[in-house]
């Protein structure tokens, strides 16, 4: 098996490579008193072209967040700190508003980013950059099972299930070099699943670069190369697909293990406690108050993230 | 007070009949699962039982009587995207008293943070704010919940968290719970029947 970014033993440049991203959040208490609530402290993350590279883990742990940071479209009242780099250059928010929609395409978790007042036809053909707008968009609505009268409709009148296709046809319609996914399939019919994630894999093997985020492990495991697992705001491990096997001793962080125990089709348990809230985060390890192997240095000193067994993880105990 | 369908059928607008024939019945303390890929109608057949469509043919009825149109449902729907049930403008302090007032026992039970309460929906992740509207669901009226998908954009891990939580108090109220998936391992894990969709004769597959 080849390394992440070497494409027949020859390195490439990450197209996406994230470092030491923050972002903290400034909420208004009580007597105009100003809090930063931080909610993604420290996370790294690189992708490469020709890779997809599944995001999971816990819920509220940051994935949107992460994906919103590298768009620049998180909310105004958020704080964003660390290295951010789109083909080698820093991303700042004048290019962030120049590549959305071109160069970097997003299926947002949330029907509701859909524009309530636009046709949703149009929605797409506006996406589309290369060729007749008619023609591409027809042919993805073809592709997405959406029949041509669904062209006409606003919003409000799609089910859920239409809504999320045309999500994904607006994104996918156009020429970006990064796809960002943010849960682009739960409530859709099998084969609209299957020709999703096909389509991502397929996007991926021209040589762009697909960031799919996903509680579905099961798809995770079907068409990423890598697995990132996320945790209060940070990733606690990066893994080979191989590595979420039989019972999960492959796996580098006890969180990872457990994730992978707590599936239905595995052994449905669950974990004592809930992910730290955000502002409520505890000085040490992240995962120290839920973890069978803790011992004090976890509660002193917060793990930093290593390489092993051709992975990363951050705990203080893996092997 | 058993929760019935009696031969129902649907179809929106002049569309396919989406449901036809469709005949169910659960009881309070009963776990149902209903099994089928999204488009196979289980979803609307969620909506006919909680009382949010009306059937086209047949009917749906409650202790044997047509459901209640005034006062809090006693049959909850808690659907796959939270984004959608709740009031954008709301608080959700304001959502959650709406219907009840949890105590603190439950609210830990579903790993809420009493700072949630202040926030705005768009606030919150999505795992976060579902977790809202299964406390919300759980209302000391309601007698049947109906879960479709209800876990479905939750980490496994809170997925069998919560489902620990709701089947301890189903238990302790005796509730009757229609478990909607497409996901017969989950299914399997705690209903006590499991109805497969996928085997009812239907024309016409829909997309949803
Ligand atoms: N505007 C905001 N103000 C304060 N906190 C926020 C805001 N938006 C999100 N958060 C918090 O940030 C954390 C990360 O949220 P995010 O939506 O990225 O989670 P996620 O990993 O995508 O979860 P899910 O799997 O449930 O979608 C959550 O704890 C959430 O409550
Ligand atoms: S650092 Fe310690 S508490 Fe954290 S995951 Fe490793 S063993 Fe557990
Ligand atoms: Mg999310």
């Amino acid at each position: 098996m080849s390394m992440p970014g070497e494409v027949s033993g020859v390195k490439t440049e990450p197209m996406l490579s994230v470092r030491e991203l923050s972002v903290s959040f400034i909420q208004y208490a009580r007597g105009l008193k100003q809090q930063l609530l931080e909610v993604i402290n420290g996370l790294s993350i690189e992708l490469y072209p020709g890779e997809v590279v599944a995001v999971v883990g816990s819920s509220g742990s940051g994935k949107s967040l992460l994906a919103h940071a590298v768009l620049g479209i998180l909310p105004g009242n958020a704080i964003v700190s660390g290295d951010m780099q789109f083909g080698g250059e820093i991303l700042t928010s004048k290019r962030q508003s120049t590549l959305r929609g071109t160069e970097i395409a997003f299926v947002p978790q949330s029907v509701n980013y859909l524009d309530p007042l636009m046709k949703v036809g149009a929605q797409v053909k506006a996406a589309v950059k290369q060729g007749s707008k008619r023609e591409v968009q027809q042919k993805i609505f073809k592709r997405y099972h959406l029949d041509k009268n669904v062209e006409n409709l606003y919003p409000f009148q799609l089910s859920g299930g239409m809504a999320r296709r045309i999500l994904v046809a607006g994104a996918l319609v156009g020429n970006a070099r990064l796809v960002i996914a943010d849960e682009p399939t739960p409530g859709l019919h099998p084969a609209v699943v299957k020709e999703t994630l096909h389509h991502l894999r397929e996007l991926s093997d021209e040589g762009r670069a697909v960031m799919l985020i996903t509680h579905d492990i099961k798809a995770a495991l079907e068409y990423a190369d890598r697995i990132a697992v996320f945790y209060a705001g940070t990733t606690l491990e990066t893994a080979n697909v191989a590595d979420f096997s039989g019972d999960g001793s492959d796996l580098r962080h006890p969180y990872s293990k457990a994730l992978w125990k707590a599936l239905p089709q595995n052994d449905f348990v669950s974990l004592p406690g809930f992910q730290p809230a955000s502002g409520e985060l505890p000085q040490g390890c992240l995962f120290a108050p839920r973890c069978h192997m803790f011992k004090d240095l976890c509660k002193e000193k917060r793990p930093k993230e290593r390489s092993l067994r051709g992975g990363k993880v951050r705990c203080h105990y893996a092997t | 007070m058993p929760l019935k369908a009696l031969e129902v059928g649907f179809h929106y607008y002049n569309g396919p009949w989406v449901v036809s024939n469709f005949s169910f019945m659960i009881n309070p303390g009963q776990i149902i699962g209903l099994y089928g890929p999204s488009g196979s109608g289980k979803s609307t057949i969620a909506r006919l039982l909680a009382g949010f469509e009306k059937p086209r043919a047949g009917q749906v009825l409650l202790d044997g009587k047509p459901m209640p149109v005034k006062g809090n449902n006693p049959v909850q729907l808690v659907l796959q995207h939270p984004e959608k049930a709740v009031n954008p403008r709301w608080q959700l302090e304001q959502t959650i008293y709406e219907g009840w007032r949890p105590n603190a026992e439950i609210m830990d039970s579903f790993g809420i943070s009493n700072k949630w309460l202040k926030r705005w929906p768009n606030e919150l992740s999505s795992g976060e704010l579902q977790r809202f509207c299964v406390i919300r669901a759980l209302g000391p009226e309601t007698r049947y919940l109906i879960a479709d998908e209800m876990t479905t954009m939750l980490d496994a891990v809170t997925q069998a968290q919560i489902w620990e939580a709701v089947l301890r108090i189903a238990a302790r109220r005796n509730l009757g719970l229609i478990v909607v998936s497409h996901e017969m391992s989950l299914l399997n894990r705690f209903c006590h029947e499991i109805v497969n969709l996928d085997s009812y004769d239907r024309s016409g597959l829909v997309y949803n």
